[in-house]
């Protein structure tokens, strides 16, 4: 057989045609084209359709536009016409789309055998056996967890729940509990206002992450953009920002000044301002902000001072700032309202902006923000006792994970549970431990609607087909099992329909309707409510000058901005997505100061082993300057014991570390005291550009051994000679061997020794390589001045 | 769904009436095709499909519109091939007058019950680093100018590739109709 006969044979047969091309010759691959059966609604093939929904993947309801090709949604924007978001969405919205195609969803019904394995069951099967469990556990204690429903779902389990004399349990890991409080205590009403960062002219923020995770984060990140520019139909004054937090978090590293106030004395520091305020008469404050005078006179700013570990001169200029900026905005939350004092402290910045009589102004009353359905952590935990003594026989979970947020107490007393169901559309921990899945579809392929702030009626409808036909919603799923006739989509036109005749201004309801869908719900302006001091005012006086809270804090657990409270760890785009201030990525880490760090002699990496009173976990440090000395701080959101491939035994639950108790205000508190052990372990720090020499990011502080001949440089050309990577340097591992005689790699002059505190693997690679104990003075003047 | 089930009943009508168009075209006095029965479908040119569609019975002797079923031409880069549902519209009713065609009939009402869609072969495919946007030529050269490209689909008992598809191709009729021949037109 000669050349050319052979390639004919080859080339006739598609195998052969795909080797030849895979080779650079011959025709393209065969390609085909497979029609659909029924055509996707309003498809175009090579166009996009655009639906308006609603961002299910936090509290905060932005709108969504959901871009579909080919009845496939490819990508998720913000909606412009949503008052809330504005037309931007967050990493955490954007990842909505890796739910939806997650390759560890749960397809089908499942229920346990008999030896604890998975039985996938029809849904006829499955909807009977709950049907027939629900009507088991009448009367001996039926309770169904959600997470926060604001809208029709919510209420159609809160229905049911009465119809059977069962009750709903709201959970949200996150759920703002301190600032519902503080603001029962300050004034009287348990709410959440909006916060009008825009038309502010001084914010001042009391560890609340606005920018990560803290109430509606995009939001407020457009307002603060517009009240920190210079642009817009203002003159030309920036407004400023200050940051009190223990920890610099991506919020705080926006700020233009940074205060690192002893942990637990931020709302002591408010008080001291509002003294200032009223007894220099710099604000026009309401009439009956007088009653506080006598309480805050014990608060001066030099008497509180040595308390909060900042100079009296500077809380004089803070309050003098703040009341001279005619626009001045406290907001506490974050670390702040996550101490077993949070509420007060919340309740201790509500008076520092009513003495600035920003009440009404910058804080909002009135559009509230929709979080009285948040529930309270106080309730979950009332719940793990009302199961671990058996007075739950049937337990329903929607939408909510507190095996994992909550992994001692819960996952303890779920065994005492007669028959636990889960709705979710992924095993996670809590689906996990349950007796039957019947899994949900995702926010993106159902109906739902949602009330994200008071005015605001947010509808979420499917953009696509279901991606597992065989997931059923599960508002149908109660609907059919409560017996009651028609779907979920009726269940909530019946409720919209409520609606049109208030707001329907005489169109008829299909017109109303899909106006409504189109525009991704309806958007009206709630009215603004004054508020006047509560009764609780003076009281968080007198906690204030009694309390030490200095003395509680070593660890603190804060939000990480991506994985949220865990349920974005399956997601790997926010797996991958460096944390903005550690750029770490895929794993947990602890924060230590440089000084902490230089006396328990810590490099990067290095694995501790951190201990509570209520759990223990190993986290590798992280050395930063954005913490304060006598803090640590670690992020939730990884160390799943189940939730998918992505999520899955990853690094450490941060969660374990946290008390199961509530504290007074109902919240859970996320600082606890720590002991401190080195295991001797060490990891390499996932961070972009510490992977290896040829990186196309070089580390900045990377210098060249053979050329300097081992001199530090100067700061200035230390920048200058940040040196071009070279992809014949191999990987770092081998540059490493720069510093051991033995290898070869030692004459090889020009590769890069890395004394970039990110990449400690290239000094553990060899072990001759001596640790640095203490931190030279060149790197604790360059990050600790470049953090001031 | 009212949409969808108005586009198959459409669809039925135009099968039922088929005669309608047929009867306009000939006012036009354009000469009326027979497809011819084939007898060796190996002699044909372009792939053998998963099912013998007939260009030549469907464009030519019935004279249905190209986008009857390529409906997205117009508005798309993308033609469109018709769905199953739309086969199945039309042959819901019609099972064909001989035993061949009842054959391949049959391959489509078996595909639409078991909601196998058929894999066709494609024939005229584009490097990925070329778009070819289908509205915009058919915005210039109207409905009916398929065949410019395509060739005469209405005469093919098999589709096979007609151009070759190539730069020089596409340059060659940008030249002559003195349109952009600008690299980005084209590759973007």
């Amino acid at each position: 057989m000669d050349r050319r006969r052979f390639l004919t044979v080859l080339g006739a047969t598609s195998g052969g045609a795909a080797a030849l091309s895979a080779c650079g010759i011959g025709p393209e691959p065969t390609e085909h084209l497979v029609p659909y059966i029924v055509p996707p609604e309003e498809q175009i093939p090579g166009t996009a359709t655009y639906y308006a929904t609603t961002c299910r993947e936090c509290a905060a309801g932005c709108g969504l536009h959901a871009k579909v090709r080919e009845g496939r949604v490819i990508k998720l924007e913000g909606n412009p016409e949503s008052p809330i978001n504005e037309g931007r969405l967050c990493s955490r919205g954007q990842a909505a789309l890796q739910g939806l195609y997650n390759p560890d969803r749960v397809t089908e019904p499942m229920a346990r055998g008999p030896n604890g394995e998975w039985q996938r069951l029809t849904w006829d099967e499955a909807l009977g056996r709950l049907a027939a469990k629900v009507k088991d556990a009448r009367g001996r204690g039926i309770v169904f967890v959600t997470g926060l429903e604001t809208g029709s779902f919510g209420d159609l389990v809160d229905s049911w729940m009465k119809e059977l004399g069962g009750r709903r349990v709201a959970y949200e890991p996150f759920a703002f509990e301190a600032l519902r409080e503080g603001n029962r205590l300050a004034f009287g009403t348990a709410t959440v206002p909006f916060y009008d960062f825009a038309n502010a002219r001084y914010i001042m923020s009391f560890g609340a992450d606005f920018m990560e995770t803290w109430l509606s984060p995009v939001g407020y990140q457009n307002g603060f953009t517009r009240a920190h520019s210079f642009d817009g139909d203002r003159d030309a004054a920036m407004a400023k920002f200050v940051y009190v937090a223990p920890r610099l978090s991506l919020t705080g590293m926006s700020a233009d000044e940074w205060i690192a106030a002893q942990p637990g004395t931020e709302g002591v520091l408010a008080l001291a301002m509002a003294h200032v305020i009223l007894s220099e008469r710099l604000a026009p404050a309401p009439p009956d902000a007088a009653r506080l005078r006598d309480g805050l006179a014990t608060l001066a700013p030099e008497k509180v001072a040595p308390f909060i570990g900042i100079d009296a001169k500077e809380i004089r200029r803070l309050a003098r700032e703040f009341a001279g900026s005619k626009g001045g905005l406290a907001v506490a939350g974050g670390v702040a309202a996550q101490y077993a004092t949070g509420a007060q402290i919340v309740a201790d910045v509500n008076l520092l902006n009513y003495v600035a009589g920003q009440i009404g102004k910058t804080v909002k009353f009135g559009p509230n923000q929709a979080l009285e359905g948040a529930g309270s952590f106080k309730a979950v935990t009332d719940l793990a006792t009302d199961m671990g003594a058996g007075k739950v026989a049937l337990l329903l979970v929607h939408g909510a994970n507190p095996g994992h947020s909550l992994p001692a107490a819960f996952s303890q007393a779920l065994g005492k549970v007669g028959y636990k169901v889960s709705f979710s559309s992924y095993l996670d921990e809590s689906a996990a431990a349950s007796d039957l899945v019947l899994p949900d579809l995702h926010p993106l392929e159902q109906w739902n609607d949602s009330r994200p702030r008071a005015g605001i009626y947010a509808l979420q409808q499917p953009v696509m087909q279901p991606v597992f036909t065989n997931a059923m919603h599960a508002g149908d799923v109660l609907l059919r099992v409560a017996g009651r006739p028609g779907t979920f989509n009726d269940y909530l036109q019946s409720r919209w329909k409520e609606l049109h005749q208030r707001f329907g201004k005489g169109r008829d309801f299909s017109e109303f309707w899909t106006d409504a869908l189109q525009h991704g719900g309806l958007y009206g302006e709630a009215p603004s409510q004054p508020v006047r001091l509560g009764p609780g005012a003076l009281e968080t006086l007198a906690w204030a000058i009694g309390g030490n809270p200095a003395e509680q804090v070593t660890l603190i657990v804060f939000p990480s901005m991506a994985l949220h409270d865990g349920r974005g760890a399956n997601k790997p785009w926010l797996q991958e997505l460096p944390d903005p201030v550690s750029k770490i990525t895929w794993h947990g880490w602890v924060e230590v100061h440089p000084e902490t760090a230089a006396k328990w002699q810590l490099a990067n990496g290095d694995v501790l082993l951190l201990k509570s009173p209520h759990g223990a976990v190993r986290a590798p440090v992280w050395i930063t300057p954005g913490v304060r000395p006598d803090v640590l701080a670690v992020p939730t959101g990884q160390g799943h014991k189940a939730y998918g491939r992505y999520a899955k035994d990853r690094s450490f639950n941060a969660f374990e570390l946290l008390d199961d108790k509530p504290t007074a205000f109902g919240g859970r508190a996320f600082a606890v005291r720590v002991s401190v052990v080195k295991t001797g372990d060490h990891r390499r720090l996932a961070t972009p550009g510490s992977r290896a020499a040829g990186s196309s990011k070089p580390c900045r502080s990377r210098r060249r051994v053979g050329s300097s001949r081992g001199r530090i440089p100067s700061r200035r050309s230390r920048h200058r000679r940040t040196p071009r990577t070279r992809s014949s340097s191999g990987p770092r591992r081998s540059t490493s061997r720069l510093h051991s005689a033995t290898t070869p790699a030692r004459s090889r002059a020009g590769g890069w020794r890395s004394t970039c505190r990110n990449a400690p693997a290239v000094r553990r690679a060899s072990p001759r390589v001596t640790r640095r104990t203490t931190w030279p003075r060149w790197a604790r003047s360059w990050w600790c001045g470049a953090a001031k | 769904m009212t949409k969808r089930s108005g586009r198959a009943a459409a669809g039925v009508a135009v099968a039922l009436f088929v005669a309608g168009p047929a009867a306009a075209q000939d006012r036009q006095a354009t000469p009326t095709y027979t497809a011819p029965v084939i007898s060796d479908t190996g002699k044909l040119a372009g792939p053998r499909q998963p099912i013998f569609f007939r260009h030549d019975v469907h464009a030519g002797q019935d004279k249905i519109p190209c986008l009857y079923c390529h409906n997205t031409v117009t508005v798309s880069s993308e033609p469109g091939i018709p769905a199953l549902q739309t086969c199945f519209g039309c042959h819901q009713m019609i099972a064909g007058s001989t035993p061949a065609h009842q054959a391949e009939i049959k391959k489509v009402r078996e595909a639409w019950t078991a909601k196998k869609p058929p894999e066709w072969i494609r024939i005229h495919a584009l490097p990925g680093f070329v778009r070819f946007p289908h509205m915009r030529h058919i915005k210039v050269l109207g409905t009916e100018s398929c065949s410019t490209c395509h060739g005469d689909v209405r005469t093919m008992p098999q589709v096979h590739q007609f151009a070759t598809l190539k730069m020089g191709w596409c340059i060659n009729c940008h030249v002559q109709r003195q349109v952009s021949r600008d690299c980005t037109l084209c590759h973007y």
